[in-house]
């Protein structure tokens, strides 16, 4: 108990940090480059820390306080999530509703500590990811609920005993599953093809114009909070696969390369294209949910 | 494996429902031929029977190289590369896109004796995806993209016949077979004409003939 | 033997007039082959054939039913043939284009007789695609940007429909278990085992894919189109003959279903889909701008009119054979004459035609005729049928059906007749004068075959000769078990 409750904060707290080392350094690998070291983004998080804040004048209460309140969910968020083991060190069951809603209310302060400034980019990029969420959180849904009416585990444990359903349609139910929740992360984390992290262009911002007022330490836990949220969703990736630690670090690394792959071969799409395919992650969970039935009141054997 | 195939189906026709690349929609269509083929490759329980070797050639070949082929061809000649302008965003086509895939699913599993002759996941995605076809021919204007959305329609079709436990008799699938290609072949030829005759460069749909209008 | 003879003459035909290409030996050999055709259904008709056990007699078989279809698609075709003798005459085409035309139409009929001989359901599905697919040049003939739309419609319309027809047969399949069958005797004779809810749904998709050939709302787009646009003989065959064709094969389906005691099922949709072909002629009826279009929309009125009387049933079956082969005559002469009126005023509109009779009387008059033909006046049959048809509503008590049935006849009669009368009489505008001045005659060709397809009419609905009367009940009868 003692041991995955360490387990888990360590990895909370220092993987985000390698986990877009990896990303980079893979960007950097494709475009030929060097690149910055794995743990740069730790040096990066450090040096913001010790510098000071420019906080502007038109916004109110709720701008310093919003990144904080942001980080403050994603790591309770994180300890909610089943690190290696079955179980989270806090997992109880319909943790995963909790889940989504502390999700969510980060996401709610972020939007709100964007338009707090009173700039219309902010405001626009705030509008943009706003859409995204609204269209993710019932995919989310979906897809938990199917993996728990087929468990029968009303928490995140249900995930991992997915593995002993050896059914062909359990399978398939599981790369599905993995499939919606890795475009999950592309579209939590902003990376490519939801949105650019390198873009300087502000109108193709929709992620860094919500950024662009905060400096400082708040910079430091907002950057630091998109690698925990890619860790997070990764972990419950890993989670379908197997339950040893080995497998959790060669998947984690997996995915960061693949992510950064993505970023190297893709451009972001268009806008109107970015709604789409946003949504497909909709349509593949009630695909899911289509199985899910299909396996549970069908004859398994016969597809 | 056949599951996976099955799916790999339904979310073509939903990408085919999203974009407006015609090019995309070619390749699609392709991709599908070859997905039926592969279907049919791990269904069959003799490989060597005429009826099989027949089939495997029309859609291996047929389905997924020479129309295809084809279309390409008449696409290079005419100018239009895009569905531009659809009348349904692409966003709501693929929003009701996956909610027909969903009823499709649901209606055939119903759980009662009078759906107990068929497969399950076959029918749901064919009858889906017949649905989505002639959706996608409803709202887009295009004409190659009309023909797209016909291959499409008789992709799900050949799904369906599958699904059907016993076999079709041959007469049926040499129709069926023969029916594709020659209308395929009619469209595009009659294609070609109307690039040539129309003198804007923008096919869009083919509103001449109509009542209680200015006719031409 | 004479069915062989029927289904593999075309295609010798087709062969050396291909080979050979030369306009006389086309025109002489539609003219010979039609009145061959002519010929050996009335001998099929009249000498009873004996069943031939071979491949071909197990596909293919005269019965009471297709035998009356045949008899009508026969006389059309001849009529036509002849009629197309002095059509050519005024059109100035290539031999090529010429020789595809002959071979075209020798083929349509050819998959149209496959269609009205086949026993087997699938048999029947692959000739009704291969009929859309052999008019689909005939309706381009003319090469103009509409013509050349209305072929792209017409073939794109009619290969959905027929495909969504095809997921009719196979939900048929999946009902019928293990009937392994889809011949049409050893349908009905299974009949009970079939599972209902595979039929209805199979019947729903069939319906609307059969429907769209014939011409049936809410799938009927491509029939204005497509027939205003083709030439005057080939409009007269899609008409009087094609959307027949189409209707044997819901027929047959229909059958079935009685025999499944399903048929207030498929009363409900043939009901609604005839009257809403009777709304939709009546209202688009008044937007018509072009006269062949108004002839287009009036063929989808008669086909809603045969529907609803298979859908009432008892008398109604038998008047919807007699309407059928009225409306196939008259509906031919009256797009043949249509001919004639395009040929003197080289225009399609409504508006730039007025006083036909005062260019060509026996023109003219041959155009009012017909009108009187089809609106359901005496003498035509058109009358007797549609009068029987309300008789059946009123003894099964369908007053309100009826009443908007009535309702919307006498809506198209106006309609149309308004458009008629206007282009019969009147002065002749002043661009077309000189026309009378010419007098530019049409051949004998371009108005015989109407007078007779007429005068045939005619007799049927002044005084129907018993041997006529037996064919009809013999069809009705095969069709209505109750």
């Amino acid at each position: 108990m003692m041991a995955s409750l360490i387990l888990n904060i360590v990895v909370i707290l220092f993987l985000p940090f390698i986990f877009i080392g990896v990303i980079n350094k893979t960007k950097a690998f494709w475009a030929g480059r060097k690149g910055a070291s794995i743990i740069q983004p730790l040096y990066d998080f450090v040096r913001l820390v010790k510098k000071g804040q420019v906080i502007s004048k038109t916004t109110s209460f709720i701008f310093p306080i919003a990144p904080t309140i942001t980080l403050a969910s994603l790591l309770f968020a994180g300890l909610l999530t089943p690190i290696v083991h079955h179980r989270a060190v806090f997992g109880f069951e319909g943790d995963f509703i909790l889940f989504a809603y502390i999700l969510a209310l980060g996401k709610f302060f972020s939007i709100v500590g964007a338009m707090d400034t009173g700039s219309s980019f902010e405001g626009m990029g705030a509008s943009r990811e706003a859409g995204f969420s609204t269209l993710v959180e019932p995919a989310f849904f979906i897809i938990m609920a199917s993996l728990v009416a087929i468990t029968g585990n009303y928490s995140f444990e249900s995930v991992s005993l997915m593995l002993h359903k050896t059914a062909d349609l359990g399978y398939l139910i599981i790369v599905l599953s993995g499939i919606t929740i890795f475009i999950m992360i592309l579209v939590e984390g902003c990376r490519v093809p939801v949105d650019d992290p390198n873009t300087h262009l502000e109108l193709t911002m929709i992620h860094e114009v919500m950024v662009l007022d905060n400096s400082g330490i708040d910079l430091a836990f907002i950057s630091y909070g998109a690698g925990l949220r890619m860790v997070i969703l990764s972990s419950l990736i890993a989670n379908m696969i197997s339950s040893s630690v080995f497998v959790y670090v060669v998947v984690l690394f997996i995915l960061a390369t693949l992510i950064g792959t993505i970023e190297s071969s893709f451009a972001r799409l268009r806008m109107t294209h970015v709604f789409e395919f946003v949504f497909v992650l909709c349509s593949i969970s009630l695909i899911v949910l289509s199985l899910t039935m299909l396996f549970l009141y069908g004859d398994m054997g016969s597809l | 494996m056949i599951g996976s195939l099955i799916l790999l189906f339904a979310l073509t026709t939903l990408y085919m429902s999203a974009t407006s690349r015609i090019k995309a929609y070619i390749k699609i269509v392709s991709l599908q031929g070859v997905i039926l083929f592969l279907i049919l490759f791990f269904r069959a329980d003799n490989i060597f029977s005429l009826n099989f070797i027949f089939l495997a050639v029309e859609t291996l070949l047929v389905k997924a190289v020479v129309i295809p082929l084809f279309l390409s061809n008449v696409l290079g000649k005419s100018a239009v590369l895009r569905e531009s302008d659809p009348r349904i965003p692409n966003f709501y086509s693929l929003v009701i896109s996956s909610l027909v895939l969903f009823s499709g699913f649901i209606i055939s599993n119903l759980h009662s004796d009078i759906f107990e002759q068929i497969t399950p996941l076959y029918f749901g995605i064919s009858i889906s995806t017949i649905f989505i076809s002639l959706f996608i021919i409803t709202s887009k204007k295009n004409i190659l993209t009309h023909v797209v959305g016909y291959i499409m329609m008789e992709n799900g079709i050949f799904l369906l016949s599958l699904s059907v436990a016993k076999e079709m008799p041959m007469v049926v699938n040499m129709g069926v077979l023969l029916d594709l290609f020659i209308a395929v072949f009619i469209l595009g030829l009659f294609i070609s004409k109307i690039n040539s005759a129309f003198e804007e460069t923008n096919i869009h749909s083919l509103t001449s003939l109509k009542d209680y209008g200015d006719d031409d | 033997m004479m069915i062989k003879l029927l289904l593999m003459l075309p295609v010798a035909i087709s062969l050396i007039l291909f080979l050979l290409r030369s306009k006389k030996l086309n025109q002489a050999m539609l003219v010979i082959y039609s009145v061959l055709y002519l010929l050996s259904v009335f001998y099929i008709w009249l000498v009873p054939q004996e069943q031939s056990n071979d491949l071909f007699g197990l596909y293919f078989r005269v019965d009471a039913l297709n035998v009356l279809f045949l008899l009508v698609l026969g006389v059309v075709f001849a009529g036509m043939a002849l009629y197309n003798l002095g059509f050519m005459k005024g059109l100035d085409v290539s031999r090529g284009s010429h020789t595809y035309y002959s071979i075209g139409v020798i083929l349509f009929v050819l998959c149209m007789t496959g269609t009205l001989l086949s026993t087997h359901l699938g048999l029947s599905w692959v000739f009704i695609e291969a009929t859309t697919l052999a008019s689909a040049y005939l309706v381009y003939f003319n090469k103009t940007k509409h013509s050349l739309e209305a072929a792209w419609k017409y073939v794109f319309i009619c290969s959905i429909g027929i495909s969504l027809a095809f997921v009719g047969i196979i939900l048929l399949s999946i009902g019928t278990g293990h009937i392994n069958s889809l011949f049409f005797d050893g349908l009905y004779s299974q009949a009970n085992k079939i599972v209902p809810i595979w039929l209805k749904l199979s019947f729903a998709f069939m319906l609307v894919g059969f429907g769209t050939k014939m011409g049936l709302a809410p799938v009927h787009a491509w029939l204005p189109d497509a027939h205003s646009e083709a030439p005057s003989p080939i409009s007269a065959l899609l008409s009087a003959a094609l959307l027949n064709s189409a209707f044997l094969i819901i027929l047959k389906l229909y059958k079935l279903m009685e025999l499944t005691h399903l048929d207030d099922y498929a009363r409900t949709l043939l009901f609604t889909m005839g009257i809403l072909s009777l709304f939709i002629t009546a209202v688009f009826i008044f937007g018509v701008k072009n006269y062949k279009r108004m002839l287009a929309y009036s063929s989808i009125e008669n086909m809603g009119i045969i529907t609803i009387g298979i859908a009432i049933g008892g008398v109604g079956v038998f008047a919807a054979m007699l309407h059928l082969v009225g409306h196939s005559f008259i509906k031919s002469s009256f797009f043949l004459t249509s001919g004639n009126i395009l040929n003197r005023f080289q225009t399609k509109k409504i508006g730039e035609v007025s006083g036909i009779l005062k260019i060509d009387r026996v023109t003219g008059w041959l155009w009012i005729i017909c009108f009187v033909g089809i609106a359901g006046l005496p003498p035509s049959p058109l009358f007797i049928s549609e009068f029987l048809m309300v008789k059946a509503m009123f003894i099964k008590q369908y007053f309100f059906l009826a009443a908007i049935f009535l309702l919307l006849l006498t809506v198209i009669i106006y309609g149309m007749g308004k458009l008629v009368l206007k282009m019969s009489f009147g002065d002749v505008s002043p661009q077309h004068t000189t026309l009378t001045q010419t007098g530019r005659t049409l051949s004998w060709h371009m108005y015989v075959p109407q007078l007779i397809l007429l005068a045939i009419s005619v007799m049927i609905g002044l005084y129907m000769p018993d041997v006529v009367n037996k064919l009809i009940q013999g069809a009705a009868t095969v069709i209505s078990t109750m």
